[in-house]
């Protein structure tokens, strides 16, 4: 019987991540994986991962829980990105406020802002206010919380764990890559020295970017759910191998909008049609129009465009069914529930 | 230029279109200050689209806040599980397409892959006996899922078929009550600003004049104001979804009404039928290419369960949609937006988008272009995603009896669906767009009960041993088939909570 062999190879973090997914929704019989950290993780400051990181462990079978501690977890409610003025912005991984009568919290708050001075809209995000906090939560009270977070990790400490937890599954790790050990049926690059992510014969480049907090993970975690979701016999694979590509590029336009946002000086010149559509629709009635494959939230998004200077020039009309003066008591028992919530969890 | 901010909206046409849209706002945007006046005839008749309709009516119905056995009591409604699609594949062949989806996912993989495998190791059942939608519809079972049913009855999903009629009169009272205003009347003519283009007013016959700075259109497939005043162009796509005409009669029901719709394929398109608590409306959709208005008439009339209880009703149509859906302060909504033909029973769910759309975008002002475009680009990804999916139903078919699918068999397929299908038919791979409306289940249904299936399967569902998966999804079967079991009958259901006042036909509005 023949064996199919893949060779992974990036830095270890990034080929634990791949490897560890692949060890435990890929490898079986007729399979082989060997991994191979062919470059060191210079990466400064701690591996932040995104909500999803979640999911992606439960579906491999090793829990956060296990890793917490181990690896000197830390959650992380909103990813902080720079942006063109040289500052930062914090992009919330949960919505600001809560939506009420299928209408969004900021439609609310533009039309209060317009009836009276309102506290800054970031004010009104739970995210935020926990992030920002001296000390963040335990996991547990996070989980009952109505808040999205990922976890930053200790970068080596993460990935020797996730390593480990591949060898165990039955990859094999292999010191460097000569030319004997790329002729594995599939040869994935983890590092980003690929221009775009791409699938194609025996390569396939993950390119992961790594400038916004939390976006290497979700290139590296991302491919490797794709890859094992679209697993077929590597000796006869185009249409797979057309599909991933076309996903993985798809996503990449859309983290090329966010980061062209960020770092453009005037997000009404640009040139990207998507980003354009967004900034437009945002600006004209604070909707924020989404496209498929998207990366980032909505409250990530409506973060990142408020940063940047865009604000609607009117409200949503439905904001306007609620009288003003309940809608002023409710933006100021919101304000205060967020920050009683916040002090119980700092006390905790 | 001035900001006319928006008032007053008027909405030209009743039916389906225009009372959905009339509660819709009257429920969402009156609230905020807005009126909502809706002109419509008697004298013009309304083309009622389709009876049959998808799990989101259900959605529509409860934002409104409407009691569901209400409104199945008062619109002769039956409750749907899904579409029975004979003689598509080939002749002689049928499938069902569950609205539920099929099976459990095992391990975080998907259940197809699992059966897939299954089928590789010579098991011969299908994709149906894992599906409650399809053993409940053919048993003639029904039941609301409640929450506390528990996972395998709470995989059942369902809309309803209803008289169109009967439900545009139903939003209509809904509507009047929280303040919409109808006028009865005929428009003669469309008056529009002659600086900026955007309408101001439409006038009625007998000198009256109705104001507005919103303008919906529902008049049809003319299209009187999209179309007649702000001339936006017909995107026509009949190439690939050829049928141009159908031919609709109400007869007699037979025994109890079945739980689904059931969609036959003819010589030179198909044929529905559609079970309602008072009578079964039944319809020909052809293409005039290859098939005359009386031959389709003969045949449908030769195939009815019971005697007709109507005329014939002759349409003619084109399949596509409005270059712009909305242009100027016209927004275009049912058949004057497009149409694509009922085979998915998508046309009223077509209406609900664009009242969705349009109350997520509702302008401030009549001249609103960046909400003009957005709407008309998600629009028209609307409309792109269920063309892909009908037709699919063409090309995925083996019958060479007639020249009509010779044509359908033959013809080149969109880009965006030929990629689907590939995937498809390799190894089961499906990955959907984030707002297309048919998901895997749909296309699996569609596809293995057409033949064009997936050969293959993940590799990742060899994880699971052979005996185990045998067990997981021998396990899966009994459980459906005690659950369809252990339900009432559809009729029963109905008896017990919604049943309709009888109608008789002699008196009954043509």
């Amino acid at each position: 019987m023949s064996v199919e062999r893949i060779l992974v190879y990036g830095s270890p973090v990034q080929v634990g991540i791949v490897g560890a997914y692949l060890s435990s929704r890929w490898l079986g019989p007729g399979r082989a994986l060997e991994l191979a950290t062919t470059v060191e993780d210079n990466a400064a400051g701690p591996f932040v991962t995104r909500p999803s990181v979640h999911r992606f462990h439960g579906e491999m079978g090793l829990p956060i829980d296990q890793l917490f501690a181990p690896c000197r977890g830390s959650p992380v409610l909103a990813a902080a990105a720079q942006t063109a003025d040289g500052g930062s912005v914090q992009l919330p991984f949960s919505a600001f406020g809560v939506q009420r009568g299928g209408v969004e919290f900021h439609q609310y708050w533009l039309r209060a802002s317009r009836l009276s001075e309102q506290a800054d809209l970031t004010d009104f995000s739970l995210s935020l206010a926990l992030q920002n906090a001296a000390h963040k939560p335990p996991l547990a009270q996070l989980a009952q919380l109505p808040v999205e977070f990922g976890i930053a990790f200790d970068r080596a400490a993460y990935g020797n764990a996730l390593l480990s937890f591949a060898k165990a599954g039955g990859a094999s790790v292999v010191e460097g890559v000569n030319e004997q050990e790329r002729d594995a049926d599939l040869a994935i690059q983890c590092s980003p020295d690929a221009s775009a992510p791409k699938w194609q014969g025996q390569e396939l480049s993950i390119a992961p970017e790594s400038d916004i907090p939390g976006l290497e993970w979700h290139h590296l975690s991302s491919a490797a759910r794709r890859f094992a979701n679209l697993a077929a016999p590597l000796s006869d694979c185009a249409p797979e191998q057309a599909e991933w590509t076309r996903l993985a590029v798809a996503e990449n336009e859309r983290v090329a909008d966010m980061r062209e946002l960020l770092s453009i000086d005037d997000p009404l010149k640009s040139s990207r049609p998507a980003l354009q559509r967004k900034v437009e629709v945002f600006a004209a009635c604070g909707r924020i129009p989404t496209e498929d494959y998207e990366v980032f939230t909505p409250p990530e998004w409506l973060a990142a465009l408020w940063a940047r200077g865009v604000s609607p020039r009117r409200s949503d009309r439905m904001a306007e069914r609620l009288p003003d003066a309940q809608l002023l008591d409710w933006l100021d028992q919101l304000r205060g529930q967020i920050a009683s919530l916040t002090r119980q969890v700092q006390a905790a | 230029m001035t900001e006319r901010p928006i008032k007053r909206v008027v909405i030209a046409g009743g039916g389906t279109a225009g009372w959905m849209t009339a509660a819709a706002l009257a429920k969402m945007v009156m609230p905020a200050g807005v009126s909502v006046t809706l002109v419509e005839s008697e004298v013009i008749g309304t083309v009622g689209v389709g009876e049959a309709t998808i799990p989101p009516i259900t959605k529509f119905n409860t934002q409104l806040g409407i009691d569901e056995h209400t409104f199945v009591r008062e619109t002769q409604a039956t409750f749907k599980l899904g579409i029975e699609f004979a003689d598509w594949g080939g002749l002689g062949e049928r499938y069902f397409h569950p609205f539920g989806r099929y099976g459990f996912d095992l391990e975080g993989v998907e259940f197809h892959q699992y059966w897939s495998r299954l089928k590789s190791l010579g098991d011969t059942h299908g994709l149906a006996d894992y599906s409650l939608n399809t053993c409940a519809a053919y048993a003639g079972k029904f039941l609301r899922p409640e929450p506390d049913h528990g996972a395998v009855i709470g995989q059942l999903g369902y809309a309803y078929h209803f008289d169109a009629g009967l439900y545009a009169a139903f939003l209509r009272r809904f509507a009047e009550g929280l303040g919409v205003t109808r006028i009865e009347g005929r428009i003669e003519e469309v008056e529009q600003d002659s600086g900026s283009g955007l309408i101001t007013a439409l006038s009625l016959d007998h000198d009256r004049r109705i104001e507005g700075d919103l303008f919906i259109d529902s008049t049809g497939f003319r299209g009187l104001l999209i179309d007649g005043t702000m001339g936006s162009a017909h995107k026509d796509w009949s190439h690939w979804l050829p049928c141009n005409r159908a031919v609709a009669v109400a007869c007699e029901k037979q025994g109890d009404p079945l739980p689904y719709t059931r969609s036959t394929a003819r010589e030179a398109g198909w044929q529905w039928r559609i079970p309602l608590q008072h009578r079964t409306g039944n319809g020909y959709v052809y293409c005039d290419q290859h098939l005359s208005a009386e031959q389709a008439e003969e045949t449908l009339l030769s195939s009815l369960d019971g005697a007709p209880v109507s005329s014939p009703n002759h349409l003619r149509f084109r399949t596509g949609h409005r270059e712009e859906f909305w242009a100027g302060n016209c927004v275009a909504i049912g058949l004057s937006s497009g149409f694509l033909e009922p085979l998915e029973s998508t046309s009223i769910h077509l209406i609900h988008m664009g009242i969705a759309k349009l109350v997520s975008l509702f302008p401030r002002s009549a001249d609103a272009p960046v909400e003009r475009a957005e709407y008309n680009r998600l629009m028209t990804d609307d409309f792109t995603h269920v063309r892909d999916f009908l037709i699919l139903h063409y090309k995925a078919t083996k019958r060479d009896d007639a020249p009509f699918w010779d044509y359908v068999r033959e013809m080149d397929i969109p880009e965006s669906l030929a990629g689907k299908l590939e995937l498809l038919k390799s190894q089961g791979r499906f990955f959907k767009y984030d707002a297309e409306l048919f998901d895997v289940t749909s296309w699996l249904a569609v596809a293995e009960g057409q033949g064009w299936g997936p050969q293959g399967f993940n590799p990742i569902a060899s994880g699971l041993s052979e005996a185990n998966l045998k067990g997981s999804l021998s396990n899966m079967r009994a459980s459906y088939a005690k659950a369809a079991q252990a339900m009432p009958t559809h009729q029963a259901y109905i008896d017990r909570f919604c049943n309709a006042a009888p109608i008789s036909f002699a008196t009954e509005p043509a």
